[in-house]
């Protein structure tokens, strides 16, 4: 138990590491300077470096995912060659997202915010500039390696295992830099601190699981899921300490001061969003023990939701009036607001009774935008604004755009979702048509509307982020004047506790993420009950090397296939008529199972045992989708060879 | 030299880290060894010479110590000052301000001249040496306004006016004082808000009011009288104003060693979750109004961030439970449950209703139909079942002619009517064809499935059939079927 204000007398002499007498006191008491005069320039040169790679990423993914939101609408658009088709734009489009904006951008906004929490020097910063040179290495090498065809086929992690590892080798550089640096307080780190400190290590350890090789089956569905969740965790975390820092920056707030909503914020953040690989799995053949964990955490998620909006509404509270920079404020709340949402749409898309409904319609890219395009996104333009800069007129041009945007395709993308699963639940229901074949044609019809104002939505989001690279790279502005912390900190009330050192603090975050790994990877991936192959599995789903079939596999794994197409039937109402209920053991020669995350065609899982179903046809439905069914989304595969085709289809014939 | 360190420890009454501190600066101050001067107040103790300087700096849990001290510990304390040297207080004012000790000195010289006190007192103060202390020992001169009769107020105004003018007068430890200043005023409102719960609640009691409703009245009387709220609060209260605040000198050392207590961060200090650690600085908030000042000073900084509305704490508590409770319900996986789950049929592997009948197949509503089809059938036979052209079926009669096991003659029946029936008599007691009236067979107009429907609604509304049993009769539900 450690006095009130003892704690006051430890933020103070943080402040201060280097006090050498009463003078060195006075003067740097109310004063949230950094110490060394090199510390700013070291980390806001080296935040501007990111910001600049970050948003050429940017804005090649925004353009990308606008393409493939129009591809759906036009289907022939740009599909004539392999590298524009739709199956390689869309992922590369996320890696690009994920790796060049999120990773780079959050890790560069950290570099600066942690230099100015800290009052320290970036530490190690040639290992920063090195891990920027590898995050773009991989951001680049894995989008333009997935669009010539090496998708890795694993969901989520669709980057070649070289682009993963060298992204790896980027986030624990990154990872080095900032922990140094944020050693360098040996007290209080505040929540901006916190979360961005805990953030790329992290990122590290989900980067490292995800070149592990995966598993056969269901057992690799389970890590990928696990790693995915830690990159989300991530985006998460570090946005959320951008917001902190941006806020308690722009509002004078010292950042080294918490209370007990900051602490419950970030641990039951780190707790939930790292066993929220759980929840990615829900009614598949994974245990159900396992699914049931994902529930649960995504139900407990609307703590740390509640929390932080609670404590950066109370940091914000009577002071919004004196806020200078209105720009900052308005990107870091749309950021929370995203946030927020995403955490709602999340515990729908998990709750079983909603998720029968909305799990693997376009509910699940709704989710990805609004942590990506929308959390991510809009703390980075509010860290972009504190570090660069710039007049509140060109911002206001950029913010409407991107929030317009944002808004319409969220909007655009979770109604069509809702839409897309009343209508495959409403088939075999009123059986009046199936969730297959010529009976696809009402899902594509009901989704077609939403469809456009999602396509519109990012287009204009994509026009706005031009604007912004435009901007950031003609810059040379002078950091936005924030006003110095004021010096209540060393005042009485400043740290009621001392929540996390950063010892303490990685301790604890390293915890949680062991325990999650435990249960929510390791666990359920033993725990194999049901994995023995089945007669399903047995029957023509070996794919030995070199065989027809293996080589059609490859094909649809390089193509993309599962961008748009699942091989999973659920025991819900809306799957009845696609086959027999898909088990652990049908999958256990599928490595990586092609179970897939979305349903913009139908399932796969049973395709060539259903009534209709004709080989012969299936060469020229692949070439030319249009030709017998004219309401086909489904993108030509023209540029593949007749050998490729007979491929294709002889692996297609296999799933029976 | 641990077990060296605990004895000396119990026979001060404080923790042995902060022995240890002591004997250390002592230890510095003298050039002898850590050991040398553990020994040394060892034998002070046990040679009963005025040992208890323990006050001088404080614990970290101060806790234990404000339990054990003995009533007369005090007065020990009081007679034991002088036995610090004036470079131990030094030592012990420059780590609470966290300056160096020639600084610290020379600004110390100057305030005593300044306040007329001397050296020792000042640095006493600042040093955080209990004040009870500092009244009563010789040299020390403590503000004369301290009222006898609310002690408890007291630290507040002693520590917090002094370094106050001194910010004043010294620009260059202004900071410092200034931190003094606050963290002082800090611990005395946290001691005053500590008796102040109890004694709001009393006064609460007696005047029969909301404790909030009374803390705002007696803060307005203060203001007024001039007089301290505890004041105020304890005559409201009825309670002996000394005795109110009889434990106030201790809370307030329990504030003072924030300063003199090291600063060392101690990151190996079991890493309990912090979340769960509740807000202790939210009470502080509550500014005691004892002094008016000092009340300014806090209502001035922004409130600590973590006070939130309590609805929240609710919704903190709610949500997890509701998790873990859909852990233990857990209604996932191919069992039947809630959220439009359904059954996997072991056989086939296809998803099924959780009664085992394929998806999309309904049971109860064969009744419903086979009623509207009945109206048909009411013209001859009555809306009620009791005949008309056509024979009765009400009071069972229905199931004399078919008895239950022979749905399937009476759909035939329905279906074919008098003028196609190959027997000459129908149904079990052999009623024969045509003896009422000829019956229209409705094999043409009704589908297979109506004819069976309508004649159970015949059998169960008219002949008290069960309805599960005349739907196997009547071969709508599959026999085998658990249904």
């Amino acid at each position: 138990m450690k006095d009130d204000a003892n704690g006051a007398a430890r933020v103070s002499r943080a402040k201060q590491p280097h006090q050498e007498d009463a003078a060195s006191v006075t003067a740097e008491t109310s004063s949230n300077d950094v110490q060394n005069p090199d510390a700013e320039g070291v980390s806001t040169g080296m935040a501007r470096n990111h910001l600049v790679v970050a948003a050429i990423f940017f804005v090649v993914a925004v353009l990308g995912t606008a393409a493939t939101a129009f591809q759906v609408l036009f289907p022939n658009l740009a599909s004539t060659y392999a590298f524009t088709s739709y199956g390689r734009i869309a992922p590369a489009s996320r890696v690009l997202l994920t790796y060049g904006w999120a990773a780079i951008g959050l890790l560069g906004v950290g570099y600066f915010a942690i230099s100015k929490i800290t009052g320290n020097a970036l530490q190690r910063s040639a290992l920063a500039l090195g891990s920027l040179v590898a995050l773009g290495l991989a951001a680049a090498g894995g989008a333009i390696g997935i669009l010539v065809g090496l998708n890795s086929g694993i969901a989520g992690q669709e980057a070649p295992v070289w682009s993963r590892a060298l992204f790896a080798l980027g986030a624990l550089l990154a990872s080095i830099s900032i922990s140094a640096t944020a050693r360098t307080n040996r007290d209080e780190l505040g929540p901006a601190g916190w979360y961005l400190s805990a953030a790329p290590v992290l990122l590290t350890l989900s980067a490292i699981v995800a070149i592990v090789p995966i598993p056969a089956g269901t057992s690799g569905a389970i890590l990928a899921a696990f790693a995915n969740a830690g990159t989300t965790l991530f985006m998460i975390t570090a946005a959320v300490g951008v917001m902190y820092f941006v806020l308690g920056s722009i509002s004078g707030t010292d950042h080294s001061k918490a209370g007990p909503l900051a602490a419950l914020g970030f641990w039951s953040l780190i707790l939930v969003w790292a066993f929220m690989g759980a929840s990615q799995l829900i009614y598949s053949p994974a245990p159900n023990w396992f699914e049931s964990i994902g529930v649960a955490f995504a139900i407990g998620s609307l703590v740390p939701a509640l929390a932080i909006a609670t404590d950066l509404g109370l940091l914000l509270k009577g002071k919004v009036a004196g806020i200078g920079d209105r720009s900052s404020l308005r990107y870091a709340m749309v950021a929370g607001l995203a946030l927020v949402t995403a955490t709602i749409v999340n515990v729908l898309l998990t709750w079983p009774a909603s998720s029968s409904i909305v799990q693997f319609t376009s509910w699940v890219q709704a989710l990805q935008l609004l942590i990506v395009m929308g959390g991510v996104s809009f703390a980075i333009f509010a860290g972009h604004r504190v570090l660069n800069g710039g007049t509140s007129a060109e911002s206001s041009i950029h913010f409407g755009w991107s929030t317009a945007g944002l808004v319409g395709a969220t909007a655009g993308l979770l109604i069509g979702a809702a839409a897309t699963g009343f209508t495959w639940a409403g088939g075999p229901t009123s059986q009046k048509y199936s969730n297959w074949g010529p009976g696809w044609q009402v899902t594509t019809t009901t989704i077609e509307p939403f469809l456009w104002i999602a396509a519109v939505s990012i287009a204009i989001f994509a026009v706005a982020q031009i604007d912004f690279l435009i901007r950031i790279g003609s810059r040379n502005g002078e950091t936005l004047a924030i006003p110095d912390a004021i010096g209540d900190y060393d005042i009485e009330f400043a740290g009621p506790q001392r929540y996390a050192t950063w010892k303490r603090l990685t301790r604890g975050v390293a915890t949680v993420w062991i325990l999650a790994a435990v249960f929510t990877a390791i666990l359920p991936m033993v725990d194999g009950a049901d994995r023995d192959p089945t007669l399903l599995a047995d029957s023509g789903r070996e794919y030995t090397d070199g065989s027809q079939a293996q080589i059609g596999r490859d094909l649809y794994i390089s193509q993309g296939c599962a961008a748009c197409h699942t091989q999973m039937v659920r025991p819900v109402a809306t799957d009845v008529g696609l086959g027999a209920v898909s088990v652990a053991g049908d999958y256990a020669y599928d490595t990586p199972a092609q179970m897939g995350t979305l349903r913009f065609g139908p399932d796969l899982m049973h395709v060539a045992s259903r009534d209709g179903f004709n080989p012969q046809a299936l060469p020229s439905h692949l070439k030319n989708p249009r030709s017998a069914r004219p309401w086909s989304r489904m993108p030509s595969y023209s540029y593949l060879s007749d050998a490729d085709i007979d491929a294709l289809v002889t692996y297609i014939e296999t799933l029976r | 030299m641990d077990e060296l360190l605990k004895k000396v420890a119990e026979i001060r009454g404080m923790p042995a880290s902060l022995v240890e501190r002591s004997a250390q600066a002592r230890a510095e101050k003298t050039g002898t060894t850590l050991q040398a001067v553990l020994e040394e107040w060892l034998g002070e103790a046990t040679g009963k010479s005025e040992a208890e300087t323990v006050e001088v700096s404080q614990p970290e849990s101060s806790e234990p110590v404000t339990g054990e001290t003995p009533p007369e510990a005090s007065e020990k304390t009081q007679k034991s000052s002088d036995t610090i040297s004036t470079d131990d207080l030094v030592h012990l004012a420059a780590d609470a301000k966290r300056m160096p000790t020639k600084l610290i000195l020379s600004s110390a010289q100057a305030r005593a001249t300044h306040a007329g006190s001397t050296l020792e007192a000042v640095l006493a103060e600042w040093a955080g040496v209990d004040l009870d202390d500092l009244q009563t020992s010789p040299q020390a001169q403590t503000p004369e306004e301290t009222p006898v009769e609310a002690p408890d107020t007291e630290p507040v105004e002693v520590s917090t006016e002094k370094p106050t003018e001194d910010a004043s007068e010294q620009p260059d430890v202004a900071a410092t004082a200034g931190t003094a200043v606050a963290a002082v005023a800090a611990g005395a409102a946290g001691a005053t808000a500590m008796s102040m719960d109890e004694l709001l609640e009393k006064v609460a009691e007696a005047k029969g009011m909301p404790a909030s409703l009374a803390k705002r009245s007696a803060e307005a009387r203060a203001k007024k009288t001039g007089e301290p709220l505890e004041v105020v609060l304890a005559e409201w209260a009825g309670v002996d104003v000394a005795t109110v605040s009889s434990d106030a000198p201790t809370s307030a050392g329990d504030a003072e060693p924030t300063q003199a207590v090291p600063t060392e961060p101690q990151p190996d200090s079991p890493a309990g979750d912090p979340a769960e650690t509740p807000g202790e600085g939210v009470e502080i908030i509550e500014p005691s109004g004892a002094n008016q000042d000092e009340v300014e000073t806090i209502e001035e900084t922004p409130p600590p961030r973590g006070g939130y509305p309590k609805w929240l704490a609710a919704a903190f508590l709610l949500i997890p439970l509701l998790a873990v409770t859909y852990l233990m319900v857990s209604p996932n996986g191919p069992d039947c449950g809630s959220g439009g789950q359904l059954r996997i049929d072991p056989v086939t592997g296809e998803a099924v209703n959780c009664d085992g009948s394929d998806y999309g197949e309904t049971t109860a509503d064969y009744f419903a139909a086979g009623g509207a089809i009945y109206a048909q059938c009411a013209a001859c036979h009555s809306a009620d079942g009791t005949g008309g052209v056509g024979p009765s079926f009400a009071s069972g009669a229905v199931l004399e002619t078919f008895p239950i096991g022979q749905c399937t003659t009476q759909i035939e029946w329905v279906g074919i009517g008098t003028a196609g029936w190959p027997d000459p008599t129908y149904g079990a007691t052999a009623k024969p064809v045509g003896g009422v009236g000829l019956m229209p067979g409705f094999g043409n107009s009704l589908s297979e499935q109506q004819l069976a429907e309508v004649a159970l609604f015949e059998r169960v509304q008219f002949g008290g059939q069960e309805l599960q049993d005349a739907e196997i009769d009547c071969g709508l539900v599959e026999a085998s079927s658990e249904g």
